[in-house]
């Protein structure tokens, strides 16, 4: 880690609270805006811009150390991983279907829980019987 | 003396190490609401929509903006410890701590607000009950209950470190001031995922 002046460093870091101020106020701005689709994309980009921005200047992911960077990286990944399966089967539920068919016709049960189609199943006596 | 040490160096990349670690588990953790929320808002849009509207815009904006600075105190905190600078980096970690204080206010206003409104899901919920609107309040509440918690701690950890960097007579704790800021900076990256999932859904109907 390079030594920086004190100065230097608000200077950095009011930088970098500026822009995540900014940005907040575009997503703001653009939400109230009719974009549709537009709104969900542009507020999910500047999230993510806000969140790279606090993990780089705050977190300081670019330090000499590469470990945490891939630590974060590999957390994402496994994050997506999750999301990513999940909605997709989701998703696709519908493009591939078993044809429905209707359940055989059973007889009614009869007392005690005996199926009358399947008369070799052994009905078991109620408690206390 | 600052880190001039190898040992100093190595505790420090130690101990962030483990601090990432500890942090992939918490996105395990807040990963399934995200799931909950990305399933409804593809399968019930239209009450994702609505219920969206009902939550409180400009509080939803200004508490970003709170946590964004308390984010920005704790960097300079962390950053300024290289130089030993221990008054700033004590006033810097109380304004942080500070900071997340009044967003917890202003979280709890909300909610007392929200269950006078009827939208805490359940048998008196005030909104369209069919659309998916009372899960959205699940996940809402869930999620910012379970961000509060996170904020509470780090409240906590961050006035722990204060007092140590406001006694400490030697060097300022570099690693553990470095594994208080990973986590409030984390807290704060899922506020800032949580923002637009519940307060920007279709603003504009």
């Amino acid at each position: 880690m390079t030594e920086r002046s004190a100065v230097g460093i608000v200077r950095n870091v009011a930088k970098v609270w500026l822009a995540l101020l900014g940005l907040l106020a575009l997503t703001v701005g653009t939400a109230l805006l009719p974009l549709g689709l537009w709104n969900t994309v542009l507020n999910t980009v500047i999230a993510l811009i806000k969140v790279v921005l606090i993990g780089l200047c705050f977190m300081e992911l670019l330090r000499h150390d590469s470990l945490p960077r891939l630590m974060a990286v590999v957390a994402l990944f496994f994050l997506l991983i999750q999301l990513g399966q999940t909605i997709s089967e989701h998703l696709t539920r519908g493009i591939s279907t078993t044809p429905w068919t209707p359940p055989a016709q059973r007889a009614p049960l009869q007392h005690g829980g005996v199926d009358a189609a399947t008369p070799s199943r052994r009905a078991y006596p109620a408690p206390g019987h | 003396m600052s880190l001039t040490t190898i040992d100093d160096a190595g505790r420090l990349e130690t101990v962030r190490l483990g601090m990432w670690a500890f942090l992939a588990s918490e996105l395990m953790f807040f990963g399934p609401l995200l799931l909950g929320w990305a399933y409804g808002r593809i399968s019930m849009p239209d009450g994702f929509a609505w219920a969206s509207r009902q939550t409180d815009l400009w509080l939803g904006t200004l508490n970003t903006a709170i946590l964004l600075s308390s984010s920005a105190a704790m960097a300079l905190a962390v950053q300024l410890s290289a130089l030993q600078l221990k008054r700033q980096v004590g006033r810097c970690l109380l304004a942080c701590a500070a900071l997340g204080v009044v967003f917890l206010l202003i979280k709890f206003y909300e909610w007392h607000r929200e269950w006078a409104e009827h939208l805490f899901p359940g048998p008196d919920f005030a909104g369209p009950a069919h659309t998916g609107a009372p899960y959205f309040f699940v996940v809402y509440f869930s999620a910012t209950f379970l961000h509060a918690i996170h904020l509470t701690i780090g409240i906590g950890v961050t006035l722990t470190m204060w007092r140590r960097v406001h006694k400490s007579l030697g060097p300022l704790p570099q690693p553990a001031l470095h594994a208080a800021g990973l986590y409030w900076h984390f807290v704060d990256v899922v506020w800032v995922a949580l923002f637009p999932m519940l307060y920007l859904v279709e603003r504009t109907p």
